[in-house]
Protein backbone atom coordinates (compact mmCIF):
# COMPACT_ATOMS: atom_id res chain seq x y z
CA UNK A 1 0.00 0.00 0.00
CA UNK A 2 1.54 3.18 -1.09
CA UNK A 3 0.43 6.03 0.81
CA UNK A 4 1.65 9.59 0.62
CA UNK A 5 3.92 11.11 3.82
CA UNK A 6 1.49 14.27 3.96
CA UNK A 7 -2.77 14.02 4.40
CA UNK A 8 -3.13 16.87 2.01
CA UNK A 9 -0.52 15.19 -0.73
CA UNK A 10 -2.83 11.38 -0.29
CA UNK A 11 -5.62 13.63 -0.42
CA UNK A 12 -4.12 15.29 -3.77
CA UNK A 13 -3.63 11.56 -5.25
CA UNK A 14 -7.46 10.97 -4.46
CA UNK A 15 -9.43 13.64 -6.69
CA UNK A 16 -11.66 12.45 -9.24
CA UNK A 17 -12.81 9.90 -6.70
CA UNK A 18 -16.13 9.63 -3.79
CA UNK A 19 -15.01 10.22 -0.70
CA UNK A 20 -16.68 10.48 2.95
CA UNK A 21 -15.59 13.65 5.21
CA UNK A 22 -16.05 13.93 8.56
CA UNK A 23 -15.79 17.11 10.32
CA UNK A 24 -16.85 17.85 14.56
CA UNK A 25 -20.14 17.78 13.69
CA UNK A 26 -21.25 17.18 9.81
CA UNK A 27 -20.68 14.49 7.51
CA UNK A 28 -20.20 15.20 3.71
CA UNK A 29 -20.40 12.52 0.69
CA UNK A 30 -19.51 13.98 -2.60
CA UNK A 31 -16.42 13.77 -5.28
CA UNK A 32 -13.26 14.97 -4.56
CA UNK A 33 -12.60 18.06 -7.28
CA UNK A 34 -9.74 20.13 -5.52
CA UNK A 35 -7.27 20.35 -2.87
CA UNK A 36 -5.61 23.58 -1.96
CA UNK A 37 -3.75 24.99 0.80
CA UNK A 38 -4.83 23.62 3.83
CA UNK A 39 -8.18 22.92 1.89
CA UNK A 40 -10.17 20.76 0.06
CA UNK A 41 -13.17 21.21 -2.34
CA UNK A 42 -15.80 18.35 -2.40
CA UNK A 43 -18.69 18.36 -5.14
CA UNK A 44 -21.40 17.44 -2.77
CA UNK A 45 -25.14 15.77 -3.10
CA UNK A 46 -27.61 18.68 -1.92
CA UNK A 47 -30.35 16.16 -0.73
CA UNK A 48 -31.18 12.77 -0.68
CA UNK A 49 -33.87 12.87 -4.14
CA UNK A 50 -32.04 15.81 -5.75
CA UNK A 51 -30.01 15.30 -8.34
CA UNK A 52 -28.60 19.16 -7.39
CA UNK A 53 -25.06 18.98 -5.92
CA UNK A 54 -23.27 21.99 -3.83
CA UNK A 55 -19.98 22.86 -3.90
CA UNK A 56 -18.22 22.72 -0.19
CA UNK A 57 -15.24 23.61 1.13
CA UNK A 58 -13.20 22.46 4.34
CA UNK A 59 -10.76 23.17 5.94
CA UNK A 60 -7.95 20.61 7.16
CA UNK A 61 -7.54 21.15 9.97
CA UNK A 62 -11.08 20.59 10.90
CA UNK A 63 -11.82 17.13 8.96
CA UNK A 64 -12.09 14.29 11.64
CA UNK A 65 -11.56 11.32 8.95
CA UNK A 66 -11.51 10.67 5.33
CA UNK A 67 -13.35 7.65 4.08
CA UNK A 68 -12.68 5.95 0.53
CA UNK A 69 -16.30 4.90 -1.05
CA UNK B 1 42.31 21.26 51.88
CA UNK B 2 43.18 24.60 50.57
CA UNK B 3 43.99 26.70 53.65
CA UNK B 4 46.25 23.70 54.95
CA UNK B 5 48.11 23.99 51.49
CA UNK B 6 48.33 28.21 52.29
CA UNK B 7 49.36 27.41 55.87
CA UNK B 8 52.33 24.97 54.07
CA UNK B 9 52.89 27.22 51.85
CA UNK B 10 53.56 29.93 54.26
CA UNK B 11 55.92 27.83 56.67
CA UNK B 12 58.00 26.83 53.45
CA UNK B 13 58.56 31.03 53.13
CA UNK B 14 59.22 31.29 56.16
CA UNK B 15 61.90 28.45 56.61
CA UNK B 16 63.58 30.06 53.32
CA UNK B 17 63.65 33.84 54.93
CA UNK B 18 65.64 32.25 57.86
CA UNK B 19 67.98 30.22 55.37
CA UNK B 20 68.56 33.53 54.02
CA UNK B 21 69.39 35.22 56.59
CA UNK B 22 71.67 32.90 57.70
CA UNK B 23 73.79 33.38 54.27
CA UNK B 24 75.93 36.03 54.61
CA UNK B 25 74.06 38.63 52.26
CA UNK B 26 74.38 42.65 52.09
CA UNK B 27 71.05 44.47 53.34
CA UNK B 28 69.86 45.53 49.93
CA UNK B 29 70.28 41.97 48.03
CA UNK B 30 68.62 40.49 51.24
CA UNK B 31 65.62 42.91 50.82
CA UNK B 32 65.52 42.29 46.99
CA UNK B 33 64.93 38.66 47.77
CA UNK B 34 62.23 38.95 50.69
CA UNK B 35 59.98 41.21 48.18
CA UNK B 36 60.36 38.86 45.40
CA UNK B 37 59.64 36.63 47.93
CA UNK B 38 56.40 38.46 49.20
CA UNK B 39 55.73 38.75 45.55
CA UNK B 40 55.32 35.27 44.77
CA UNK B 41 53.99 34.52 47.75
CA UNK B 42 50.42 37.00 46.63
CA UNK B 43 51.00 34.19 43.44
CA UNK B 44 50.71 31.09 45.28
CA UNK B 45 48.25 32.31 46.98
CA UNK B 46 45.96 33.37 43.78
CA UNK B 47 47.03 29.92 42.60
CA UNK B 48 45.95 27.60 45.70
CA UNK B 49 42.46 30.35 45.70
CA UNK B 50 41.88 29.27 41.56
CA UNK B 51 42.34 25.42 42.75
CA UNK B 52 40.01 25.95 45.24
CA UNK B 53 37.37 27.28 43.25
CA UNK B 54 37.98 24.52 40.36
CA UNK B 55 37.82 22.50 43.64
CA UNK B 56 33.86 23.60 44.23
CA UNK B 57 33.06 23.63 40.66
CA UNK B 58 34.15 20.05 40.14
CA UNK B 59 31.97 19.42 43.56
CA UNK B 60 28.89 21.16 42.14
CA UNK B 61 28.99 19.24 38.66
CA UNK B 62 29.48 15.66 40.38
CA UNK B 63 26.50 16.47 43.01
CA UNK B 64 24.35 17.56 39.56
CA UNK B 65 25.24 14.33 38.02
CA UNK B 66 24.45 12.40 41.25
CA UNK B 67 20.69 13.61 41.21
CA UNK B 68 20.70 12.94 37.89
CA UNK B 69 21.62 9.57 38.43
CA UNK B 70 19.34 9.44 41.17
CA UNK B 71 16.16 10.51 39.33
CA UNK B 72 16.96 8.03 36.44
CA UNK B 73 17.13 5.33 39.11
CA UNK B 74 13.79 6.13 40.60
CA UNK B 75 12.38 6.12 37.14
CA UNK B 76 13.51 2.70 36.92
CA UNK B 77 12.54 1.48 40.02
CA UNK B 78 8.74 2.83 39.69
CA UNK B 79 8.81 1.56 36.48
CA UNK B 80 7.36 4.96 34.77
CA UNK B 81 7.28 3.97 30.86
CA UNK B 82 7.81 6.27 28.53
CA UNK B 83 5.15 6.95 26.37
CA UNK B 84 5.74 8.03 22.72
CA UNK B 85 3.50 10.18 21.23
CA UNK B 86 0.21 9.12 19.35
CA UNK B 87 2.29 8.53 16.01
CA UNK B 88 4.37 6.21 18.23
CA UNK B 89 2.20 3.97 19.37
CA UNK B 90 0.09 3.93 16.43
CA UNK B 91 2.87 2.79 14.51
CA UNK B 92 2.94 0.10 16.85
CA UNK B 93 -0.41 -1.17 16.18
CA UNK B 94 0.18 -1.54 12.38
CA UNK B 95 -1.89 -4.82 11.38
CA UNK B 96 -4.34 -4.31 14.19
CA UNK B 97 -7.30 -3.80 14.69
CA UNK B 98 -8.63 -0.51 16.68
CA UNK B 99 -11.47 1.96 17.43
CA UNK B 100 -10.58 5.73 17.28
CA UNK B 101 -12.64 8.35 18.66
CA UNK B 102 -12.86 11.14 16.75
CA UNK B 103 -15.27 14.55 17.67
CA UNK B 104 -17.42 13.17 14.76
CA UNK B 105 -17.63 9.82 16.44
CA UNK B 106 -15.89 6.20 16.54
CA UNK B 107 -13.64 4.96 13.08
CA UNK B 108 -12.95 1.15 13.74
CA UNK B 109 -10.78 -0.50 11.30
CA UNK B 110 -7.50 -2.24 10.83
CA UNK B 111 -4.01 -0.24 11.00
CA UNK B 112 -2.71 -0.42 7.04
CA UNK B 113 0.14 2.84 7.67
CA UNK B 114 1.04 5.43 9.71
CA UNK B 115 2.58 8.45 8.18
CA UNK B 116 4.03 12.15 9.08
CA UNK B 117 0.19 13.81 10.06
CA UNK B 118 -2.48 10.63 9.34
CA UNK B 119 -2.97 7.31 10.16
CA UNK B 120 -4.68 4.82 7.87
CA UNK B 121 -7.20 2.37 8.86
CA UNK B 122 -9.05 -0.23 6.51
CA UNK B 123 -12.16 -0.86 7.46
CA UNK B 124 -14.32 -4.07 7.60
CA UNK B 125 -15.89 -2.98 3.87
CA UNK B 126 -12.42 -3.16 2.81
CA UNK B 127 -12.17 0.87 2.48
CA UNK B 128 -9.58 3.25 2.96
CA UNK B 129 -10.14 5.79 6.30
CA UNK B 130 -7.52 8.33 6.85
CA UNK B 131 -7.52 10.19 9.74
CA UNK B 132 -5.15 13.38 10.52
CA UNK B 133 -3.83 12.80 14.37
CA UNK B 134 -4.33 16.52 15.11
CA UNK B 135 -8.27 15.82 15.56
CA UNK B 136 -7.43 11.93 17.31
CA UNK B 137 -9.11 12.03 20.49
CA UNK B 138 -8.73 8.21 22.22
CA UNK B 139 -7.16 5.24 20.01
CA UNK B 140 -8.93 1.41 21.67
CA UNK B 141 -7.28 -2.02 20.85
CA UNK B 142 -9.59 -4.24 19.61
CA UNK B 143 -8.86 -7.92 19.80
Amino acid sequence: MNFSLLLILQLRRLIGETLQVATDNNLFEGKLTAVGNGIIQLQAEAGEYEQETRTVLIQLSAINFVREL
Amino acid sequence: MSSKHLHHASKEMKKIRTWLEKLDLDDSTLEQIHSLLQERKGDVEQILKRMRGEGQEQRALLADERELLQKICDALHTGTSLIGDIRDELNDLIGETVEITVNFGLVTGTVRAVRIDYVVLEDALGRFVYLPFTNIQAVALLD
